[in-house]
């Protein structure tokens, strides 16, 4: 991951006061006054519950979703008033990775999945993009299942082509919105390694933010912990005093339940 | 009891109901408008974005609307000219007047029954599959990962269907309509009506106005855009879950049915004013 730059103060994604929408029911505030800085560096994970609001949060971030009030900026722009033209290259800097196996594409293979930004962005043929994407491929383990489609491919390994789609443009905000729900621990570890040399292989990468339903298998790679609960966002500095908050609130086991 | 299954329902008055049901149809008809025009400006500005990856795509759909339906619609094309020549040819006999086959199927083929055999064709294989494959793409959430890869749905995947649906349906209009005026000369011909080929041939040339050649031109290319506008709109335009998938199926059939009579009566005021 590349250090911070002291130069460069500005948030890679920063949401201020901003009211989020929920993404099925756009008038529908899901969370409300949420204040949050991206920085170049940051590692945050953020924990919630199920329906809490961390997809729409995450959908925001990106500029994908509009927020019912406040100001979401990405990399220093306000997203409010931007014409699509003006939108494009900012959200090309951010890669998303959706839950639930990373809504793949089924008409298409893995390797088309994966090599679709590419090839839409640079106007080049399927075969020359898939090319391009090879290195991703391979490191995502997934070469040998390159021409399959993705209903041939054992479900667990969804999330890494969803992984490798989002990297194909070379982002430098990532977000992961839960994509190893339900996986098991092998492949939690899979993530968990893969996150922790994603400066070797996805250089672009300044920062990173996950969600999911507990902050455990991934807290030593983290530089921020947030929750999103009752309509709110909070953000803790000190792990174990944000690990305590999440155990008052049900969010993770407390130490007498874990015992 | 306070359950939306035992909610009443709201009672109009006649005029009422008819007053809510045009305001309906007239909102319905700006969103579809603003939806074609949105996408023809896609379309238009997007021309030359990413042409390795679309082309194959816009081949595909007109494959797809086209060629495929190629053999139904000489089958619907054969079954017209039967039709028409055999329920013509007994009245005609009636009055001496078989020499009027070639003028009957310029009045009832080229200029009502081919355009309409077309896009009804286009509308049930092609139009259905349409709203059932981006109404299930929108409710598995391919529109957002669309956006998150910063690519336009319109034109990713409206676009090359659309394209697909008007270039088919006027292909075909064209197909089904000389298909049909050669099967309804063979069918003259086995039921022994005295009509050499030249005689036949002479008939639609003599019946035949250059306002039919723009008029069925035009009603072809403007049925396929109704049927375009109207599925692509009902698949993709607002959020779905998986359960409203065949509701906005059934909408759009019916939105495009009831679009093809009334655009065709209205070619007919046109054509009888001219």
């Amino acid at each position: 991951m590349t250090p911070p730059d002291s130069t460069t103060i500005q948030p890679l994604c920063e949401l201020r006061a901003a009211t989020v929408a929920a993404t099925r029911a756009p008038s529908v505030a899901l969370l409300e006054g949420v204040n949050w800085k991206v920085m170049e560096g940051d590692r945050w994970v953020v924990v919630s519950s199920a329906g809490a609001g961390k997809t729409a949060l995450l959908l925001t971030a990106a500029g994908i979703q509009r927020p019912l009030e406040g100001e979401i900026r990405l990399f220093g722009q306000c997203l409010a008033g931007l014409r699509e033209n003006e939108l494009l290259p900012l959200r090309k800097q951010v890669g998303l990775v959706f839950e639930g196996g990373g809504r793949l594409f089924p008409e298409l293979t893995v390797a088309q999945n994966i090599a679709l930004p590419f090839a839409y962005h640079h106007s080049v043929a399927w075969e020359d993009a898939i090319v391009q994407i090879m290195p991703l491929l391979e490191w995502m383990e997934l070469g040998p299942y390159a021409k399959e489609h993705p209903k041939n491919l054992i479900r667990g390994l969804w999330p890494r082509v969803g992984l490798a789609r989002a990297l194909a443009l070379s982002p430098r905000l990532l977000l992961l919105d839960h994509p190893w729900r339900g996986a098991d621990f092998q492949e939690r570890h899979w993530w968990r390694s893969k996150l922790a040399e994603i400066s070797q292989y996805a250089p672009s990468v300044a920062a990173w933010v996950l969600t999911g339903d507990e902050p455990g298998p991934w807290l030593s790679l983290a530089t921020h912990l947030g929750a999103v609960h009752q309509r709110q966002f909070n953000s803790f500095e000190n792990f174990d005093a944000g690990r305590r908050w999440l155990a008052e609130h049900h969010l993770l086991a407390s130490d007498a339940e874990r015992r | 009891m306070d359950h939306a299954l035992f909610q009443k329902t709201v009672r109009r008055s006649l005029p009422e109901a008819t007053g809510h049901r045009l305001q309906e149809a007239i909102s319905a008809l700006r969103r579809l408008l603003a939806f074609g025009l949105i996408t023809l400006g896609v379309m238009l500005s997007k021309t030359h974005v990413a042409t390795p990856l679309m082309r194959p795509s816009l081949r595909h759909h007109i494959y797809r609307a086209g060629v495929r339906l190629l053999p139904m619609a000489l089958f619907m094309a054969a079954a017209l000219g039967f039709v028409v020549i055999g329920q013509s040819v007994v009245l005609l006999s009636r009055v001496g007047a078989q020499d009027f086959a070639g003028t009957i199927m310029v009045s009832v083929v080229v200029r009502e029954l081919g355009p309409l055999a077309a896009v009804l064709l286009v509308l049930l294989r092609v139009g259905t599959a349409t709203v059932i494959e981006l109404g299930t793409a929108r409710a598995m959430g391919e529109v957002e990962v669309l956006e998150s890869l910063s690519m336009d749905p319109i034109h990713y995947l409206v676009a090359p269907r659309m394209a697909g649906m008007v270039l088919g349906t006027f292909t075909l209009t064209i197909y089904l309509i000389m298909a049909a005026l050669v099967c309804g000369y063979l069918f003259a011909f086995l039921q022994d009506v005295a009509l050499v080929p030249a005689d036949y041939l002479a008939q639609l040339a003599g019946s035949l106005r250059a306002l039919d050649f723009a008029l069925v031109g035009l009603k072809a290319l403007l049925f396929g855009m109704l049927v375009a506008v109207t599925t692509c709109y009902h698949g993709l335009a607002r959020p779905l879950s998986f359960e409203d998938v065949s509701q906005a199926t059934v909408r759009a059939t019916m939105q495009g049915l009831l679009g093809i009579v009334a655009l065709d009566a209205l070619f007919m005021v046109v054509f009888l004013a001219s």
